[in-house]
């Protein structure tokens, strides 16, 4: 669990950002699990 | 309530809260008065209230077709010491009768669940959860925006030499609770209306793990005009289940098996620290639910909680009768990474998405503006597997 403040937009996140799709990263000449960091600001 | 129940942990007495419902306003509460105050308003179960029949339908919000928290939950309530509660899921039943100083269960299932619970708690004894809380003392105050005032407390959880900060938060709005996010707790009150002089949450949700929460609606809330007494006869005394929230040293002597957690290398993460589960045991010691608490490299906590589930306990009693156990626990993690996974910078990251839905943030949350970053994991395949972290570069508040 993170912070409290921070658990509370866990659960609306996940459900954004569970529909995101990436074209396939490319390392190697295969494609590669990745993480990528992103800033949001609440509007 | 004054009886002794079931789903009421052991460190929370059995007070009446004996408030008078005086007003509705709440624009000038103390910060101190503000639990007290609030609890005044919205509780429907303390000394003078109104008779009441109250029906709730329990599901998971994210998930309606899970029949894992579909549940119903049913009170007829005349007096603190007189009523009737009704509880059932597909793998538990259990019917609570409260009479003067009697009490009766009828129980069907061999465990009662914390999330079963805690929604049980928040709808009827809001107040078990503020009992105690001086929100004067607080560790910082949260700004989440919006008019909600938050007061946070934080503490150290573990056993020397092993220790873990968690965290318990209590936010109301108008003068009512807005939530209330503790270990092994964590409820949302929502919707209130208007109820025989108070205001009641009709919707309660609940914070299971990311991605998973389950709400109780208030279906029915109606004055209880004509009583049957039938209802609340106990002709046969049995004492309610029972759970006790103990302390992690006393959950760890009553370890039966407990192989040492093994630590698989990381990706990516800290590589040393701390995490803590919240562990719920049956009455035979075998455990039932893991909750996660903080953690510096949440994905271990996973690789905890399924090691710790396969952990058996001793029964514990509580004058010779089996109850149910919760408790923290808390590990020292140290690992390695291996493999690590490629992290992207933004604006690289951008560059490869093809679809983008924005979130809805909760209301008011966080001032306009606030920045919340995320770490988003991808698969091979292009599709996201969700959040690996968040983080906020906004002030954490200041202390009280």
């Amino acid at each position: 669990m993170k912070p409290e403040k921070l658990s509370k937009i866990e659960s609306p996140l996940q459900v954004a950002l569970k529909q995101w799709r990436f074209q396939p990263y490319v390392r190697d000449g295969k494609a590669t699990e990745f993480q990528v960091k992103i800033t949001f600001h609440v509007n | 309530m004054k009886l002794p129940m079931s789903y009421v942990p052991a460190k929370t007495s059995f007070l009446i809260l004996l408030f008078a419902c005086s007003s509705l306003a709440a624009a000038s509460d103390s910060i101190a008065d503000l639990p007290k105050k609030a609890i005044e308003r919205s509780q429907i179960t303390v000394s003078g209230a109104r008779p009441f029949v109250l029906k709730a339908s329990v599901l998971e919000a994210t998930n309606p077709s899970n029949t894992n928290y579909k549940a119903e939950i049913e009170e007829y309530w005349i007096a603190p010491n007189k009523w009737r509660r009704t509880v059932r899921t597909a793998a538990f039943s259990q019917t609570l009768i409260a009479n003067g100083d009697k009490t009766t269960e009828q129980l069907i299932g061999d465990y009662y669940p914390n999330w079963l619970r805690t929604l049980v708690t928040a709808i009827f004894e809001p107040g078990d959860t503020l009992q105690g809380v001086d929100l004067s003392r607080s560790s910082d105050n949260p700004v989440w925006g919006g008019a909600q005032i938050c007061r946070r407390f934080t503490f150290m959880a573990g056993v020397a030499p092993v220790s873990n900060k968690v965290f318990s938060t209590f936010c109301f709005e108008g003068g009512l609770l807005s939530s209330v996010g503790a270990p092994g707790y964590h409820a949302d009150y929502k919707n209130y209306k208007n109820f025989a002089g108070k205001r009641v949450a009709h919707t309660i949700r609940e914070y299971i793990e990311p991605g998973t929460d389950v709400e109780a609606t208030i279906t029915e809330l109606t004055e209880l005009k004509s009583v049957d007494e039938a209802q609340f006869v106990v002709q046969e005394t049995s004492p309610p289940l029972q759970t006790v929230r103990t302390s992690e040293e006393a959950l760890r002597g009553l370890v039966v098996s407990a192989p040492e957690i093994v630590w698989p290398t990381v990706r990516s993460g800290s590589v040393a620290g701390t995490l803590s589960l919240y562990v719920c045991l049956d009455r035979s010691g075998h455990v039932r639910e893991i909750y996660e608490l903080n953690s510096s490299n949440p994905g271990l906590s996973d690789v905890a909680r399924d090691q710790v589930m396969k952990w058996q306990f001793k029964t514990a009693t509580n004058r010779g009768v089996p109850v149910q156990v919760e408790s923290m626990l808390t590990f020292a993690f140290q690992t390695s990474i291996a493999n690590p996974i490629p992290i992207l910078e933004e604006e690289e990251g951008l560059k490869l998405l093809v679809h983008r839905v924005e979130p809805t943030w909760p209301a008011g949350f966080a001032p306009v503006g606030t920045p919340v970053i995320v770490t988003l994991g991808v698969m091979e395949s292009g599709e996201c597997y969700g959040l690996v972290f968040i983080t906020s570069d906004e002030p954490t508040g200041r202390s009280s």
